[in-house]
């Protein structure tokens, strides 16, 4: 079974294996473009309508294209997708959560085995 | 993972997450019997700390799958969507065991109560005060979280980020003055099966309050970083969904507990 975007209905249906060509959210990694399925015409995205009303600048920028290159990049796993600080967050974790838990399987093992009071 | 899928579905990556949660989880667990049984607190601020680190990562990964690597199709969407209705369905009969509860030692009190409701002894709070003024404040919540998902339907991103703060804070008011009300109450969870009930069911309300204004603070912050567009914003929906569910438990509380109950 193949399928694909219908733009009239705005649903995915059943499509032979040509039409299916690209189906929703299969765009090869590498295309550093945001998804037309989600981003193009119709939607709005919700920034671009009142961001910078008169030309003001705005405030927080929309970093969201670049992150959208960085994470579609093939390479790392998901969790460790930006280097540096993810990995120092996912190595500080692991090793938290195996103190964590030999620390509890200590407490454990001491609170099955009570020691007989002295008097 | 390179080329095109002939597929609309999301075949997530390995994630350490599982098992991190999982460990975290005993660890708690284990640390909450360490605190009860020998009164140290170290393996449970551990075992917060862990569950705590372990959700922000696990669901910064959800937010790259679906914002920044674009795999949550209408399908997927549909799926979440499905899930967040189970999950909510499942917070219902959660509520609905304390209600019945409460209307179990309510409806016909016994002789230990004195035969009357609330039981000789008990001074309840009086519903027309405070959780009166609670009732509007949440239920004006429920407005502006529904301005705010207008807003971002129409694209207009001032109007949602305004409309979520005022979510956000009438959501932390509720908090602050539940919080009063709880330490100004002239009766204590201790104090039979009025307080138990009393202190259990809207204790949890509280909670599901405080968890609610935290996934509307998200939101805020997912919006103010432009995140969400005028038609996929799943992660503002499921929120609003749950803050409704929050504001509907509270009508059922005061009208039954606090009013009835009264």
């Amino acid at each position: 079974m193949f399928y694909k975007f219908s733009q009239m209905t705005g649903r995915i249906g059943a499509a032979s294996q040509q039409a299916a060509f690209r189906p929703e959210g299969v765009l090869p990694l590498t295309q550093t473009e945001a998804p037309p399925l989600i981003f193009g015409s119709p939607v709005k995205p919700a920034g671009e309508v009142a961001a910078a009303p008169q030309g003001k600048p705005a405030i927080v920028r929309n970093k969201v294209p670049e992150m959208q290159q960085i994470m579609q990049k093939p390479g790392n796993l998901l969790f460790v997708k930006r280097g540096g600080l993810d990995t120092v967050l996912y190595r500080g974790t692991m090793g938290l959560v195996v103190v964590g838990v030999v620390y509890a399987c200590f407490g454990l093992f001491q609170a099955m085995m009570p020691k007989k009071s002295e008097d | 993972m390179a080329g095109y899928q002939v597929h609309p579905w999301h075949l997530v990556e390995p994630s350490p997450w599982p098992l991190v949660g999982g460990s975290a989880a005993f660890t708690l667990t284990v640390g909450l019997v360490m605190w009860f049984h020998y009164n140290s607190t170290v393996l449970l601020v551990l075992g917060l700390m862990l569950v705590v680190v372990t959700m922000v990562q696990w669901w910064r990964d959800v937010i790259r799958e679906a914002t920044f690597q674009g795999c949550h199709t209408s399908y997927v969407l549909a799926g979440l969507r499905r899930g967040m209705v189970l999950f909510i369905i499942s917070e219902v009969f959660f509520f609905l065991a304390f209600f019945w509860a409460f209307f179990h030692s309510s409806l016909a009190p016994t002789v230990e109560l004195g035969v009357t409701w609330p039981p000789v002894g008990i001074h309840p709070l009086n519903a027309f005060a405070v959780p009166l003024l609670n009732t509007a404040v949440l239920l004006s919540s429920g407005v502006t979280v529904t301005w705010a998902h207008h807003a971002l339907m129409e694209g207009k991103r001032m109007e949602a980020i305004q409309a979520l703060m005022f979510t956000v804070m009438l959501g932390l008011y509720f908090t602050a003055l539940q919080a009063w009300e709880y330490y100004e109450a002239p009766f204590t969870i201790a104090d039979g099966v009025y307080g138990s009930t009393f202190f259990v069911a809207t204790g949890f309300h509280g909670l599901h309050v405080i968890i609610g204004s935290t996934f509307l603070i998200v939101c805020l912050g997912r919006q103010v970083v432009y995140h969400y567009t005028s038609s996929h914003h799943f992660g503002f929906e499921a929120a609003a969904w749950y803050w409704h569910f929050v504001d509907v438990v509270w009508l059922f509380l005061y009208v039954c507990i606090y009013w009835w109950g009264s």
